[in-house]
């Protein structure tokens, strides 16, 4: 008995010491050093950051980067806040642009204008002005993902369709399928992401969030916002929409068995595709996203970028180290290739160098493919704007959604009630709405 | 009627009645069924989860989910999950090993210690230990995720292992068992008895008290083990790095990263019943303390 | 040593003892209870003592404080934000809050619906294990026990595949006849989430009042069984009344569980969007202002009220099944 509990206490003193060694992995936001080699957090989640990270430590003795892989959702982005809030943050974070708007209100990223400016002309304009919420530079952007149309070329072939050229054009095609089957689907939006709809609004140039001055114009029902809403709404009382959620297991076999026969998509979702359409890889085409009237080319991009967080001690090094993971040939040509890396299409101006094996040619075997990523990069809207509250609002909007996709609530009646919330919203934080 | 009659008409009767202890063969045969179906009921979706790790990606969703298919994919399944992302698994294994072992060892300590001084000594304010560690036991670990997760953003402890460890060093429903144990298993007469022999009360509680609460302490500490195993919220709170996560945090980013790849589906599955594994072997070979802790009472 | 101790001493179930000490504590029933050394008695329970105000009282003190505040930005509304106090406008704000209420009401009623129906079971159960033979009960208990070392987010992932309109098996058999089940409809929402709880519950809940029941002489059902009594008689009336502290206890305990459920419909919302709405439960809309929007004032009064009315529901539930036993 006495042998027994003292191999019991000898374990948990050994868990002990491992607990303590563990505790190591928590956080701590970089060295205050004057010279010499300084130490920065990274907190990333896409595949290939950490390859590039070490890569950079090999190139850099004097900047060291510490990478940490976290996942990023919505509760993935409150926890990093709470850590920066707390002092014990990373330095440097991968983050989207509509999350970089929350961090910023919450006054939890540096400004790091002044370090950034000079690799400002590498960068898109629309991409530099999502890492700049209210005009200040927080965040270098890392990647685009502008968004264009995929379709099933077998499918569209044997039901007579021809790749959309316009909204009005999908959603005659649409009932065309429908006719021939009630069951085939155009496009799926899934209940818990409105995101195709803010699509369509940025498409369309509107802008929920407009600054005007020291404050905010809200136009959740503006000419632009309403263009959208009226093609959502065909979309919905067409019936020309499955409704699958993308946390589904199964989510791919809407496609895959060919139920739904085209989606609005963007490059960091190609590698999955490949990964997950088993049945109908190689029938696969790309195209400009329909547009609202023929002869118009515009789409809309999401962004990520390398965010400096407050607390960092470091931040020109930071911002060195930023600027070469979204700008320098290599990390860039890595994070790119969707075998290896993540697929990260670049927020850069010229993006020739790096968009040859963006599009898996395996499911997509088509030879203009990366011509047309590229020429959607290029026309993204730059209209639109992040708001302060982007957070509450998505959130809110999340439970209008599947109401709206089920034809309970019409669109313009969800446009209605986030205008009033949006408003009420910001007033009752203090910051300045302006009547719109 | 005298007693003695009485007695006699209760023999009597009590022939039949015997023989009725034993029940029909219709409610025999009614009460198996019932267990059966009822162990059906708990097994299946175990069994499921068993027969789906064996499994590649295509049979998951395109053979019958109950039983096995021609494929067996059970190795390379087991293989994928243990090494995906440099055994960030094993890793998630060793700190749910590391929060629970540690945390629930930490708590039957500290309870076995409470528990025993509200038990043997009467000191102020006893009693009103006592009722705060009643009603804090019926408070529920998810209701108190929230503000421990306030304070540990205040303090800068969220992220860090400790922010999981501490909170479950404490737990009022440990003390109250270590209570009912350190009054129903030590003597008064045997702390009596080591004190005429002039032991110190601490030697006293550390060499005769704790000998004597063995099955209560290993009790509590299975008890403990298994529901900070199992507890998911407040590690969804409070850690943001993958490495710090117990199984069941990186098991579900694994099942939002279905949404990514659906090529991990396999690796959750069998990422899910590995999970139940060290659980099962855990409290099979503590099944003598099920019976003599929780069971006590068919011990007599 | 030990052993010799447990002989001697009729153990209580601890559960059953559980059940019964929050109505009556015995404090120093033994008249030779030792008294000396008070202050040391205290020091036993230092470290428990430190540790629950580090872990309950501050947190929870702090959380109540908090929530009378609201986090205040002006302009654009970027940079940091300022605290303000605004008293009990968070409250105010609650108690308009429509999606909290009917939250709570819906967990509430199907608390008031699920829970019934569990410990039935788990009571069923029992009873049926205490009447069966010695070798088979062990094969029954660690079969019922299986569904208790699933963690609940383990078993909430099996069953959300289980359930999955897109590959469910169970209805990719049932297709075979012709029938496809919609596990997410307005009704059929509440029996795949009660379902997923009954089977998580019902086995540690069984083997809880299983114990009870074993620590019930066995002289009273001979003396009955002399009686003439049936065997259903007797369970109904030996051994039921006895298990009414355990019921009692596992009930309570229920209750307050229901009222903050999250885990379940957190992970089956994955698959069950359609029906599961993101304010399912007041927990979902706890963590979702929390952890989705950052608003901790928020979140912390609405965990102020959440846990007063448990507390009320729980006192409620004792006291009406408590007026019973001494009815």
């Amino acid at each position: 008995m006495r042998t027994t509990l003292k191999g019991r206490a000898g374990a948990v003193v050994s868990i002990c010491a491992l607990a303590a060694a563990l505790a190591g992995c928590g956080g701590g936001s970089g060295s205050a050093k004057a010279d010499g080699p300084v130490t920065l957090t990274f907190w990333g989640e896409a595949e290939g950051l950490s390859k590039q990270t070490a890569a950079w430590n090999a190139a850099h003795p004097d900047i060291q980067v510490k990478f940490t892989k976290v996942t990023l959702g919505y509760p993935d982005y409150q926890k990093i806040a709470a850590a920066v809030k707390a002092g014990n943050g990373p330095c440097v974070g991968q983050t989207d642009a509509e999350h970089l708007v929350t961090f910023a209100s919450q006054g939890l990223v540096q400004d790091i204008t002044k370090y950034a400016g000079k690799y400002q002309n590498l960068f898109t304009a629309p991409a530099w002005k999502a890492m700049s919420p209210g005009g200040t530079t927080y965040a270098l952007p890392l990647s685009a993902s502008p968004n264009f149309f995929a379709y099933r070329t077998d499918l569209y072939k044997k039901y007579g369709l021809t790749p959309p050229k316009t909204w009005d054009e999908f959603i005659a095609g649409g009932k065309k399928l429908r006719a021939a089957d009630p069951k085939l689907k155009m496009m799926n939006y899934a209940p818990e992401d409105p995101s195709g709809f803010v699509g369509l609004v940025w498409e369309a140039g509107g802008n929920w969030y407009k600054q005007s001055g020291n404050g905010w114009q809200v136009t959740f029902t503006s000419p632009e916002s309403l263009k959208a809403a009226n093609v959502l709404q065909q979309f919905v009382d067409g019936k020309l929409l499955s409704s699958v959620s993308y946390s589904d297991p199964g989510v791919w076999k809407t496609w895959d068995d060919g139920g739904t026969l085209s989606m609005t998509t963007s490059t960091w979702q190609l590698p999955i595709y490949a990964k997950s359409f088993p049945k109908s890889d190689g029938k696969w085409a790309i195209t400009t996203v329909p547009q609202y009237a023929a002869g118009e080319s515009s789409t809309d991009s999401g962004y990520r970028g390398v965010t400096v967080y407050k607390g960092c001690k470091d931040p020109q090094q930071a911002v060195k180290f930023a600027a070469w993971l979204g700008g320098d040939k290599a990390p860039v040509g890595a994070l790119a290739d969707p075998n290896s890396g993540s697929g990260l299409f670049p927020a850069l101006k010229d993006v020739t160098p790096y968009v040859a094996d963006v599009a898996p040619k395996k499911m997509i075997p088509q030879s203009d493919a990366a011509q047309v990523i590229t020429t959607a990069a290029g026309q993204v809207n730059a209209a639109w704007e992040f708001g302060p509250d982007y957070a509450t609002m998505y959130q809110k909007m999340q439970t209008y959604w599947p109401k709206v996709l089920s034809g309970q609530l019409k669109v313009t009646d969800m446009l209605n009630e986030m205008q009033r919330f949006v408003v009420g919203d910001l007033k009752s934080q203090g910051i300045n709405v302006v009547a719109g | 009627m005298t007693a003695q009659a009485a007695l006699g008409r209760r023999r009597t009767r009590s022939a039949p009645v015997t023989t009725g202890v034993r029940p029909s063969r219709g409610s025999v045969a009614l009460t198996t069924v019932l267990m059966v179906l009822f162990l059906l009921y708990s097994v299946a979706p175990v069994w499921w989860l068993l027969v789906s790790s064996t499994k590649g990606l295509s049979d998951l969703y395109g053979s019958f989910g109950l039983w096995f298919s021609g494929d067996f994919h059970l190795g390379a399944n087991i293989r994928d999950t243990l090494t995906y992302h440099d055994h960030i698994y094993l890793r998630w294994i060793g700190n749910s090993i590391l929060y629970a072992g540690v945390g629930a060892a930490g708590a039957t300590l500290i309870s076995l210690a409470a528990g025993y001084g509200m038990a043997k000594y009467r000191f102020r304010g006893r009693a009103a230990l006592f009722a705060t560690t009643i009603a804090a036991s019926l408070l529920p670990t998810t209701l108190v995720a929230l503000p421990l997760y306030l304070v540990f953003t205040k303090i800068g402890l969220t992220g860090t292992v400790w922010s999981v460890l501490i909170p479950n060093f404490v737990n009022p429903y440990c003390v109250y068992l270590g209570r009912v144990y350190a009054e129903s298993t030590v003597p008064d007469e045997l702390i009596e008895a080591a004190r005429m022999d002039g032991a110190g009360e601490f030697r006293i509680f550390a060499t005769i008290a704790l000998k004597l609460m063995t099955t209560g302490a290993i009790t509590i500490f299975m008890l403990d083990f298994i529901a900070i195993w199992n507890n998911f919220f407040l590690p969804l709170f409070m850690l943001s790095g993958e490495k710090t996560f117990p199984v069941t945090l990186g098991l579900y980013a694994w099942n939002q990263e279905v949404v990514r790849a659906q090529n991990m589906t396999p690796m959750v599955v069998t990422g899910s019943l590995l999970s139940i594994v060290p659980l099962a072997l855990f409290m099979i070979s503590l099944q003598r303390f099920w019976r003599g802790g929780i069971l006590a009472g068919s011990l007599r | 040593m030990a052993i010799e101790a447990d002989r001697r001493r009729p153990v209580t179930t601890p559960e059953a003892a559980r059940g019964a000490a929050p109505r009556a504590p015995r404090f120093g029933r033994r008249p030779g209870s030792p008294r000396t050394g008070a202050t040391k008695g205290l020091l036993f329970s230092v470290p428990y003592i430190v540790g629950f105000l580090a872990v309950y009282v501050i947190p929870v003190g702090y959380t109540i404080v908090r929530g009378l505040y609201r986090q205040q930005r002006s302009g654009l509304g970027f940079g940091p934000a300022r605290s303000v106090f605004v008293g009990l406008g968070n409250f105010v704000k609650i108690f308009h809050d429509g999606l909290f209420w009917t939250g709570l009401l819906r967990v509430a009623l199907f608390g008031a619906v699920e829970i019934p129906i569990m410990l039935g079971l788990a009571l069923l159960l029992a009873l049926l294990l205490d009447g069966i033979t010695a070798r088979a009960v062990r094969l029954f208990r660690v079969g019922y026990l299986i569904p208790y070392v699933v963690p609940s987010v383990v078993a909430a992932l099996i069953w959300l595949y289980l359930y999955s309109p897109e590959v469910s098996p169970i209805n990719s058999t049932a297709r075979h006849v012709g029938v496809t089940i919609d596990f997410f409809g307005p009704v059929t929402t509440y029996l795949t989430l009660g379902n997923v709880l009954v089977w998580e519950q019902i086995g540690f809940n069984m083997i809880l009042i299983y114990s009870a029941l074993q620590a019930i002489p066995r002289e009273l059902y001979e003396a009955a069984r002399i009686d003439g009594a049936s065997e259903r008689r007797i369970a109904w009336s030996i051994k039921i009344p006895n298990l009414r502290p355990v019921l009692v206890f596992t009930g309570m305990f229920s209750v307050i569980n229901a009222l903050q459920l999250l885990t379940e419909p957190f992970v089956l919302r994955l698959v069950g969007w359609k029906s599961i709405s993101k304010d399912f439960t007041p927990m979902q809309m706890i963590y979702n202002a929390a952890s989705a929007e950052g608003n901790y004032e928020y979140a912390a009064a609405m965990s102020t009220v959440l846990a007063v009315v448990t507390g009320i529901l729980a006192f409620v539930f004792y006291r009406l099944t408590n007026r019973k036993v001494t009815a």
